[in-house]
């Protein structure tokens, strides 16, 4: 009887703890919730000012939130339709292409990327909002700055970081394929 | 019971120097290796660990008579990684760029053995205004020990040190170029880098020791010696002393 009360004491204690770190867990995701979605809305203006940079108040407008599927779309979450303009209603904008937010995982971390296409859905470029892959500086050096400098190919991903390289260059084609999917005439 | 003089001070003061967590103990070098490259990331890096360590050291503390020993180590664990999730949350929303810099290093706070190690043997046995001073100590004995390796390897790594870039403490970043960057070592920036320069600062640090302990033996010899030879002249005086009063007598 003893062992009964000292088990359910035990399971009583864990609960509590687990229950008392949920709740502080859930109400720091609600304080904050806000901000980090904000940050992300930032990143994204900020990426497509760089993709489109000698534009004029490029912005985008939400266009379509896909669902992430294992063998059909791996990456994108969401494609953007960019204007250049005053993104004022009833006020000339002009479309200057789309963007696509992706989201991707290996063994090493986390990437997100804005991918941007031109309104021939021709790859322009593309904007590391997060990279929390292990070998995120070496990755940085050797495969993002120079593919967005142009100075490397998309393909070349043997870089010492090539498992999160592989990762970029397969979101990159997953957007590609799904921007022409749905815009190219 | 009570506690002898100068306890807190000690207290503080041994996660610094005598127990420093990453000289002395050697313990979460993994973050202390991947995070030192810049000094604004390593500023980041130690005021993240410390306050998930102040915050759950105190918490172990209080809850020390109501967690059963069968489970302690899961509810520590639990503790730390809500600490440690709440902690990455208000980096990913407040700091965006220093969440991005330190990536997937705040999220291994969880399993720092430091966190784990002073909650196991500090926090679990000591009541909560010690264990805040030794998390404290310790938290600050951390942050400091990375601070000397980003400063070299940033310093050696990019010829000068950057502002600005990661934490939010002036509008832009801004660079202090002190050598040309054609002459900086980039190999310092990378983790090979990252061991040279712990590897020299435990040399440093072992032989400062080293001397200082051969110091502490030859005074010590000295002091033998010397009160050896006072033995020696007090046995000779009073040897002295009785042959003159079996003279007398």
């Amino acid at each position: 009887m003893s062992n009964v009360k000292k088990y359910v004491l035990t399971a009583v204690t864990l609960g509590l703890i687990a229950m008392a770190s949920g709740l502080l867990i859930s109400g720091t995701y609600l304080l904050t919730k806000d901000p980090i979605e904000d940050n992300k809305q930032l990143s994204i203006n900020t990426g497509l000012k760089d993709i489109y940079s000698g534009l004029d108040n490029v912005y985008a407008s939400k266009g379509e939130t896909l669902v992430i599927d294992k063998k059909e779309n791996p990456y994108v979450t969401t494609i953007y339709y960019v204007y250049s303009g005053t993104s004022k209603v009833d006020e000339e904008n002009t479309l200057v292409g789309y963007a696509c937010l992706t989201d991707g995982y290996n063994d090493y971390g986390r990437i997100s990327l804005v991918v941007g296409f031109t309104e021939e859905c021709i790859y322009k470029n593309l904007y590391v909002v997060t990279n929390e892959q292990s070998f995120a500086p070496k990755l940085k050096k050797e495969y993002i700055t120079p593919l967005v400098n142009n100075e490397r190919d998309l393909d070349n991903v043997s870089c010492g970081a090539t498992y999160g390289a592989t990762t970029i260059r397969d979101m990159v084609n997953n957007a590609k394929d799904k921007v022409e999917e749905r815009f190219k005439k | 019971m009570a506690k002898e003089k100068g306890y807190t001070k000690n207290n503080f003061l041994k996660g610094i120097i005598a127990e420093n967590p990453l000289f002395v103990s050697i313990l979460g070098t993994c973050p202390a290796l991947a995070t030192t490259t810049s000094l604004e990331a390593a500023i980041g890096m130690g005021i993240l660990f410390t306050i998930v360590l102040l915050c759950s050291s105190v918490l172990v503390s209080l809850l020390r008579k109501v967690i059963p020993d069968e489970i302690r180590t899961p509810a520590y664990i639990v503790i730390i990684a809500t600490f440690v999730t709440i902690v990455k949350m208000f980096a990913q929303a407040f700091l965006p760029a220093l969440y991005s810099t330190l990536g997937v290093f705040i999220s291994l706070i969880v399993v720092n053995c430091i966190v784990l190690g002073r909650a196991e043997a500090y926090a679990s046995k000591n009541g909560v205004f010690d264990s805040f001073i030794d998390a404290l100590g310790m938290g600050l004995g951390y942050t400091l020990a990375i601070l000397v390796m980003a400063f070299f390897r940033e310093f050696l790594g990019t010829g000068g040190f950057t502002i600005g870039a990661v934490l939010p403490i002036t509008d832009k970043a801004y660079t202090l170029q002190i050598i040309p960057e054609d002459y900086a070592i980039s190999l310092f920036q990378m983790p090979a880098g990252a061991f040279i320069v712990f590897g020299i600062i435990l040399a440093v640090l072992a032989f400062i020791k080293n001397r200082k302990a051969e110091k502490k033996a030859a005074l010590e010899k000295l002091e033998k010696q010397r009160k050896a030879e006072e033995a020696k002249k007090a046995a000779a005086a009073a040897a002295a002393q009785q042959v003159a009063e079996g003279g007398n007598k």
